[in-house]
């Protein structure tokens, strides 16, 4: 499939939040301030796009070769786990305001569901290296429309007569279910590539 | 001193206005409503199509979805606002909670059963309105849920007992709706194709087309604009700017491919359009409120309802556009609220608009072409070959869900088999059940006119269309050899080893099935087959749907076409039936051991 | 026992702590997904404290995180070997969720909060009475999710070949079953918020008379 239709798909009809349930705990934290939102998602996707590079490399060219593919599950996050603080670092001494304002994000994305989890999805969809970039981004980009997106209607949600027990979590899913019914719709955008 | 009272903020201004609000939307909607009865019961009545119950049906209709969603609120009211006495009724005609049931009702196919609209209607009113703290709180339109949830949920279960269509147009109408009919070909078509088989434009404008209960009459749904502009109590600027872009941007397209004034008014007056913007659009709680919010909001309705028209196999798109947008209206009024203060920053959203308007047009009417006079887009030849005076061709057509691929064979310029290789249509079991490929057969030189499937309309129209097609190319092309991919076609079952000893036969079989090919053992005993034991089977949902218990069915069964297909995994149960029918066949032929 | 009926009711997993959603909504689609999830998810849990709550006075600070994550890394790798050689059906049904286990917030969470710090024998408990809610939790939202959106309940289908039992119940189908948008990601969000709101709800009205 074309690569534009790749980034679509990942981005909107697999998007990772709706579709895949990775990444809720982001989804859920970045409350009300969509300035906040987009700067998770902006870390995510430096994140995602850079490991899944390194990641593809050593996938294909240690572990596969020595048999050991058994082991992908620690390399991967170890090396989520260095990257995101290399990466913090570098941040901290080259755009302090930069870091300033992302704050505790980046080494929360460490523990993130989403980013072992595009990792994974990206070997397990056996992508060449092109597709990886590509659905790493789109990915990524999707995960970022949503929350910033959501994080507009949180404090809506948050503050409105929403019945107590239906507070946070609960109306949060249900917002979030719909959005992935409407996803679903978007399927057929990806045959765009097909002709 | 002053005392001043502390009141709780509505969300809309006073409650004044919105009881006037609510109340001038009723009388716009009786006309609508009774539209609805009469094209939908009374008219199929009067025709002879329908029995006194199929008449007052779509009154019925409408009347119980939003008798439902009175109900639902009355109990929340009860239950968890412990209202009492006359306030038990008093809480849900405050909360306007009819409201989404009435829509409901109005915007559903005729054909959807009543447990499914009440449960539809339920949903509409928890998810949609409840759970977010009631009226005046939600953000997606709650009828609009309520429909998203029976099309998502039952859309193939409706569909399969006729859909938007009343009992007059099963008859009349062999294609579907409108905008189904314009999918098949693109939604490029001339205006043969796509307005005639419906009548005239006129017809399109007083709504005496296929569509959902309430919705297709433009007519009425002008009308209940200008009402209600004029008492000033609907957010005009939404429609007018949803339905000008949306005529717009259909015109670009058309005009690159020179189509007249019509086909933007076709698009406009198709499918839920104008209800949806007229109605839906402009729900009070779920719109923005700023004016510049307003604008933006019906500028990117237009394009996203455009986008899934043509970009999407599903024909409609005001129904995704609107909950999208809904997602939005927070962003737009932001944007709107400060749009005096920085005029510059709210720009960019028009600009956006615009580009997309402009952009999308062209590429839309560029990449997607007219059919032209005697060739289909839809339609590829993968191989042609000649033997003699026998010509073999592999082709594929565009059905509804994805290509058909088959393999034609012609012998002296008749066609003597079709074999459909591979589809993935969701209908095709009624494809098959009608023997609708042996009649195309039988029927070749009159295809033009010949039926099609009722419920498989799109499915059934593209086999028509690919065996006109070859015919075409036949007579055109003789026998001009096209060059295909190195491909074997593989048969669908085949025997790969059988054993006997005795009075036991073993069979080891390929069926292919949905997803890949299963692979069985099955064992005869004494002339009748004792056991099945599926080997392999290609990894879907479906094959782990289907248990040891069909298998036993199958075995047990005196005549293979009397036991059911497993729901949700129809094709994969079939073609296990036909594995074993195809066993059992070739053990009746006695063939010689392999 | 006090710590393992915690864990079950009043700070259990899913619908209280709302933490590992992930897998919650993903493996639910089946009964029996779900049931293996939350077993292999346990013996994580219960490896994890046991080794950490042994070793947690010997690892410096700086490096806790990067060491439990290795911990309870191997513990999910030897699960996912395990379940690849004896049950691959499973495996593959489980998918990316298995591997996800390592980054579930309960376990990382856990082990940051309680195991590095309680005794051997508090930390057990606690872990079970975490796993056990956790796989509670999960057999709830499945077992509606699969009856009502499949008409079926899978006790043991894949997982037959370790156990040779089949056992796959199902229901005909009448005017609204299957609702089958609850086998999709959108009914799992739905099902989990409508199940979340009546748990809390509950709690609500016990807190209410107490």
């Amino acid at each position: 499939m074309s690569l534009a239709s790749l980034f679509v798909m990942s981005a909107l009809t697999s998007n990772i939040v709706l579709t895949k349930f990775l990444g809720i705990c982001p989804f859920m934290g970045t409350s009300g301030s969509t300035k906040k939102a987009f700067g998770m998602g902006v870390s995510v996707t430096l994140v995602v796009t850079l490991s899944s590079i390194i990641t593809y490399f050593l996938y294909h060219y240690v572990l596969v070769p020595s048999n050991s593919t058994y082991l992908e599950t620690l390399v991967f996050i170890l090396v989520i786990a260095c990257f995101v603080q290399i990466l913090e670092l570098f941040v901290k001494r080259f755009f302090p305001s930069l870091h300033q304002s992302l704050g505790i994000y980046l080494p929360l994305i460490t523990t993130n569901c989403a980013v072992l989890g595009i990792m994974l999805l990206n070997i397990s969809n056996e992508y060449t290296l092109t597709e990886t970039i590509v659905s790493s981004i789109g990915s990524s980009v999707g995960f970022t429309l949503v929350i910033y997106v959501f994080s507009s209607i949180r404090e809506y949600l948050d503050t409105r007569k929403v019945p107590n027990c239906m507070k946070g979590y609960p109306i949060a899913f249900i917002v979030a279910a719909i959005m992935a019914l409407l996803c679903a719709r978007y399927v057929g955008i990806c045959w765009v590539s097909y002709y | 001193m002053k005392e001043f009272h502390v009141s709780k903020g509505t969300h809309i201004r006073s409650n004044n206005k919105t009881s006037r609000m609510m109340f001038h939307l009723l009388i716009a909607l009786i006309p609508i409503i009774v539209f609805a009865w009469y094209k939908n019961g009374l008219q199929p009545f009067l025709n002879g199509d329908a029995t006194f119950y199929g008449m007052i049906l779509p009154l019925l209709f409408v009347g119980v979805s939003t008798l439902t969603t009175f109900l639902v609120e009355l109990l929340y009211g009860v239950l968890f606002k412990k209202k009492r006495g006359m306030d038990i009724l008093k809480y849900p005609i405050e909360t306007y909670s009819f409201f989404p049931g009435l829509f409901l009702g109005l915007i559903l196919p005729i054909n959807t059963s009543f447990p499914i609209l009440i449960l539809g209607a339920m949903f509409a009113t928890i998810v949609g309105k409840l759970v977010f703290g009631g009226f005046g709180h939600n953000i997606f339109n709650p009828a609009l849920l309520g429909r998203l949830f029976v099309i998502a949920t039952y859309g193939i279960v409706i569909g399969e007992i006729g859909g938007y269509l009343n009992p007059s147009e099963l008859d009349a109408v062999t294609t579907a709706t409108p905008l189904t009919n314009a999918s098949l070909v693109n939604g490029i078509g001339t205006y043969q194709t796509l307005v005639e088989p419906y009548g005239s434009l006129w017809n399109f404008f007083f709504g005496t087309i296929p569509g959902a209960v309430g919705e297709t009459s433009a007519f009425l749904c002008i009308l209940a604009f200008l009402y209600l502009s004029f008492q000033r109590v609907i957010k005009w600027k939404i429609p007018v700017v949803y339905v000008l872009t949306v005529f717009f941007m259909t015109f670009l397209i058309g005009n690159y491919h020179d189509l007249g004034i019509w086909y933007p008014l076709f698009e406009i007056l198709s499918g839920g359009l104008m209800f949806g913007a007229v109605f839906m659009a402009t729900d009070p709680v779920t719109s923005p409120t700023t004016p510049v919010g307003q604008i933006l909001y019906g500028l990117f309705l237009g394009i996203l309802t455009v986008v899934f028209r043509y970009l999407t196999p599903l024909p409609e798109g005001v129904l995704t556009s609107i909950l999208t947008m809904n997602l939005f209206v927070f962003i737009l009024d932001r944007i709107g609220s400060k749009a005096r203060f920085n005029f510059v920053k709210s720009v960019i959203p028009f600009l956006i608009a615009w580009v997309l308007i402009l952009g999308l047009g062209v590429w839309i009417g560029s990449s997607h072409s007219l059919p032209e006079e005697g060739t289909d887009p839809n339609y590829t030849i993968e191989s042609k070959q000649v033997d003699g005076d026998t010509v073999t061709y592999i082709v594929t057509e565009k059905g509804y869900v994805g290509p058909i691929r088959a393999q034609i064979i012609l012998e002296h310029g008749t066609i003597r088999s079709i074999e459909v290789l591979s589809q993935s249509e969701s209908f095709y079991s009624r494809i098959e059940s009608a023997d609708y490929i042996d009649r195309l057969i039988e029927n070749q030189n009159n295809l033009e006119e010949y039926d099609t499937v009722s419920g498989a309309t799109v499915t059934s129209t593209a086999l028509k269309k690919m065996v006109i097609n070859t015919l075409n190319d036949y007579r055109v092309n003789g026998k001009e050899e096209v060059e295909g991919e190195e491909e074997t076609v593989e048969p669908d079952f085949e025997v790969l080893e059988k054993a006997s000893s005795g009075t036991t036969t073993t069979y080891i079989v390929t069926q292919k099935s949905f997803g890949g090919k299963t692979r069985a053992e099955i064992v005869f005993e004494e002339g009748q087959v004792s056991s099945i034991e599926i080997l392999e089977a290609p990894d879907t949902y479906q094959n782990t749907v289907i248990d040891a218990d069909y298998l036993e069915e199958l075995i047990n069964a005196s005549d293979l076409n009397d036991v059911d297909a497993v729901s949700g995994a129809t094709i994969t149960s079939g073609a296990w039936k036909e594995m074993l029918a195809s066993t059992i066949e070739d053990y009746e032929g006695g063939a010689d051991e392999e | 026992m006090k710590t393992i009926i915690n864990g079950i009711t009043k700070e259990n997993a899913i619908f209280v702590l709302m933490l590992g959603l992930c897998s919650a909504l993903a493996v639910t689609t089946t009964f029996e997904s779900a049931y293996v999830m939350g077993i292999c998810v346990l013996i994580v849990l219960l490896g994890s404290s046991f080794l950490i709550s042994l070793l947690s006075k010997w690892i410096p600070d700086h490096v806790q995180i990067p060491v439990y994550i290795l911990i309870i890394g191997t513990f999910v790798t030897i699960l996912e070997i395990f379940l690849e050689s004896y049950v691959p059906k499973l495996h593959d049904v489980l998918g990316i969720y298995l591997p996800l286990i390592v980054v579930n917030c309960i376990v990382l969470g856990r082990s940051l909060s309680v195991y590095s710090k309680e005794t051997l024998g508090k930390s057990l408990l606690d872990a079970l009475g975490i796993g056990l809610g956790y796989l509670f939790a999960l057999m709830v939202i499945a077992f509606f999710r699969e009856i009502l959106g499949t008409n079926t309940l899978t006790l043991m289908d894949h997982i037959s070949s370790l156990t040779g039992y089949r056992a796959v119940y199902h229901i005909p189908n009448n005017s609204i079953l299957p609702i089958s948008i609850l086998k999709e990601p959108a009914g799992a969000f739905l099902t989990l918020a409508l199940l979340m709101g009546f748990f809390n709800l509950l709690r609500a009205h016990k807190k209410g008379r107490v």
